[in-house]
Parts: structure tokens; sequence; C-alpha cells
């Protein structure tokens, strides 16, 4: 019994390591001439809070990983409401 | 009625974790393929009240692939940017427990 969840949260583990791997190299794939490149950027990034989520959930801290739910979002919308009304308007 | 409350609002938390999931290997596939291509559209919710507003664009930024970047209160507009063009009622499928939770 043990063993299997040793296992299970191992298998999580590399599932949120490989889902950072990947966020990694799509940002750094997406060129700059791309149209929005910034909303683009931050979309993929979310794959990362989630990511980030699972791994603080397997790693025993509950209340951590409810605050990251919670207050994730909130930097996301600042940088894409920053960068709507100040750069694109421009 | 408080017990439809704590029906909606259960839902809703199932619903909102579902959507995480599908929209979560949706975009991870799409950094894979590269088939990027933001869109800005306006979204109209028929939410009134100002917190139930907030979860719901908060929700919307949780979900990988959809982001909220403005939101007026009086107007139930929302400013939604999507990684690719989608319909409008597909970026907000939790209104309607919202709706029974809050309202």
């Amino acid at each position: 019994m043990l063993e299997t969840i040793i296992i299970l949260k191992s298998i999580l583990l590399i599932i949120s390591s490989i889902l950072v791997l990947l966020t990694a190299i799509g940002i750094l794939r997406l060129s700059d001439d791309l149209d929005r490149v910034l909303y683009a950027r931050i979309h993929i990034l979310g794959v990362v809070d989630v990511a980030c989520i699972i791994a603080l959930l397997v790693l025993y801290e509950p209340l951590l990983a409810v605050t990251y739910f919670i207050l994730a979002p909130f930097a996301s919308h600042a940088i894409a409401n920053a960068h709507y009304y100040g750069e694109e308007k421009r | 009625m408080l017990i439809t409350r704590i029906y909606y609002a259960i839902a809703y938390f199932v619903v909102l974790i579902f959507e995480i999931i599908k929209a979560e290997i949706d975009v991870a596939f799409r950094t894979i393929n590269g088939d990027v291509k933001p869109v800005i559209m306006e979204i109209e919710t028929v939410l009134a009240r100002p917190i139930s507003q907030t979860i719901l664009a908060n929700s919307i930024t949780l979900t990988p692939g959809t982001l909220s970047i403005d939101l007026d209160s009086e107007k139930r507009i929302l400013k939604v940017a999507t990684i690719v063009k989608r319909d409008k009622k597909a970026v907000i499928p939790f209104e309607h427990y919202i709706k029974g939770m809050l309202e």
C-alpha cells in the first residue's frame, strides 16, 4: 500500500516536471513578431501554475496550494491589464 | 435555499477542476505544435453581483488558454484574451453554476 502511494506521488511529480519543461520550451520557441505575443506567453505560463499546484499537493502542502490557486490569476490579470491599457493603446 | 447553493458550489468546483485539466492538456499540445494565435473578445455575462463577476473572471484566468483582461461591472462585459479563436459560451462554462451559487 505504502509503495503504491509512493509510486503515484512520483508519477504526479514527473508529470508536473514534464509540464514545466514543455512550458519552458514553448516560451523560448515563440517569436517576438507574433501578433499579441505577450498574451500567448501568459497563456503558456498558466500551464506552470497548474503543474505547481499539483506538485504542492503531492508534497503535503495543501494550504500553500490553495493560496497559490487563489492568488495566481491576480498576477496574470495585472500584467495583461497593464499591457492592454499601456503598451497596446499607444 | 442553502442546500441548493452548496450543491451548486460543489458542482462549480468539480466543473472548474475538469475544465482546468482539459485546458491544461490542450495548451500543452499547442505549445508543442506552435498553433498559437491570441485573440481578444468581449463576453457579456448574466451575473449582476460584483463578487460573482470577480469569481468568474478569476476562474477564466485560472483556466490555461483563457485570460481576463478587464471587467466592466455595470455593463456586465468581460474582456477576455484566448489562445485561439473560440466560441463565447465555451469560454465560460461555469457561469451557470456561479449564478446558482451566489445570485
